[in-house]
């Protein structure tokens, strides 16, 4: 299908381009990787009169992997942050979960930005940020930025805190001390994601359930109930029962919330073992 | 996609919701997505504006009243295109009052076609249902018993 037209912006740097931004509001949208963007103009579901290119926009692309610290800028694709993280150890469950993001032509041309603004429910990196702390930086014209815990910006499916007028220009990504994400998937995209994350810097534990989910959700119960003891299997139910599931195509809520139950215990029990070993 | 939903309220007075129901403006007040409404042959022309993160759907709706029972019962039909992303929709509701109970009770049923369907019939249900508990809640601020 041949998207309605539009007018393309290319910014020379992130000033101009937020001032674009706030001239046009929702009449226009960010392109970057174009990879969820560009399906949806494809299918007749998005028509906006402006385009604005940030791919470009100077020191907006790039990964830093400081220590304790990975920071993504805007433009960066889920391959550099791969290539950021490859042979580093401490870095290992991150760059498996951007290995499995998509295909080899998602990876190379989307950006996590991207993936996160536009909130697909059904989606892996949310997931596992949620559940390590990771936090969003937005900026708006003026200079204007504010940085928004990742377990609280995506509020539910497409839906995210970026007002109309704001562009993610980094996401921060702590290295938690241990750190499982597992996920149920058979077609194109995960029909559930769980995310255990342990460690001080998160007082002591965190338990996510996503994509099967209207947004990647931090499970209260599950998450004390790690932190005391209780047993995997008890934990992956307590999740189950915690989180409202979005019923499609790949499944009813009951299947998914079977799935979270034992993918949960299985991501415990791991845990348990990497932590023993 | 198409689905179904049912509403109750208590009223204050069974004559408070029937006036509010033949105050076009006021009762399109309650609905933060439905504006500008203005008469038109044989009904009311108004503008729906909705978005889903960066979907938005804008339509310009058609309602008319479809058959009428004086202090019983009213149906209501609406439809609208949103040409640009090729979408459209369709409400058909009936808004019965219970005057000896003091209640009222809506039911309806919507249709959704085109390219926001493919958004998914989960995410199009769970905004159409915020979207009638929006309605349905400011309704009961003005006419509520409560």
């Amino acid at each position: 299908m041949i998207t309605e037209p539009f007018e393309l912006h290319r910014p020379a740097n992130l000033d101009e381009a937020l001032a674009i931004k706030a001239e046009t509001g929702d009449d226009s949208a960010w392109y970057a990787g174009g990879t969820e963007l560009l399906l949806a103009m494809k299918m007749g579901v998005m028509a906006p009169d402006h385009l604005i290119d940030i791919k470009r926009l100077s020191g907006f692309t790039g990964v830093e992997v400081n220590d304790g610290t990975i920071v993504v800028n805007g433009a960066a694709t889920h391959a550099d942050i791969i290539r950021a993280t490859a042979g580093r150890p401490e870095w290992e469950s991150l760059n498996a979960l951007f290995r499995g993001v998509g295909n080899s032509r998602v990876r190379a041309s989307g950006t996590l930005a991207g993936n996160l603004a536009f909130a697909e429910p059904r989606s892996d990196p949310a997931c596992y940020l949620a559940a390590v702390g990771a936090t969003v930086t937005l900026a708006s014209s003026g200079g204007a930025t504010r940085s928004i815990p990742m377990d609280e910006f995506i509020v539910g499916p497409y839906t995210t805190q970026l007002e109309d007028t704001e562009l993610i220009v980094k996401v921060e990504i702590p290295r938690p001390s241990e750190i499982v994400y597992s996920r149920f998937k058979t077609l194109e995209r995960p029909t559930v994601g769980v995310a255990v994350a342990r460690g001080p810097e998160l007082d002591t534990a965190r338990v996510v359930v996503g994509a099967g989910t209207y947004a990647p959700t931090v499970c209260q119960r599950a998450t004390a109930a790690l932190a005391s003891g209780e047993s995997p299997r008890q934990i992956g139910e307590l999740a189950a029962e915690e989180v409202e599931f979005m019923e499609d195509v790949t499944g009813s809520a009951d299947y998914k919330a079977h799935l979270v139950t034992v993918l949960l215990e299985r991501a415990i029990r791991q845990l348990s073992e990497e932590v023993g070993a | 996609m198409e689905d179904v939903f049912t509403r109750e309220m208590k009223l204050a007075s069974p004559d408070g919701l029937w006036d509010l129901v033949h105050d076009v403006e006021a009762l399109a007040a309650c609905s933060a997505y439905v504006s500008d409404v203005t008469e038109s042959e044989g009904g009311w022309q108004a503008s729906l504006v909705s978005k889903v993160g960066p979907f938005k759907l804008e339509a310009p709706l058609f309602v008319e009243i479809v058959n009428e029972r004086e202090m019983e019962s009213i149906d209501v039909r609406a439809r609208g295109e949103d040409t640009r992303v090729g979408t459209r929709l369709s409400v058909d509701a009936t808004l019965e009052l219970q005057p000896s109970q003091n209640r009222a009770v809506l039911n309806g049923r919507y249709e959704v076609t085109g390219s926001v369907a493919n958004l998914g019939s989960a995410v199009v249900r769970r905004h159409a249902k915020q979207m009638i508990d929006d309605f349905w809640k400011n309704l009961e601020r003005k006419v509520g018993d409560g």
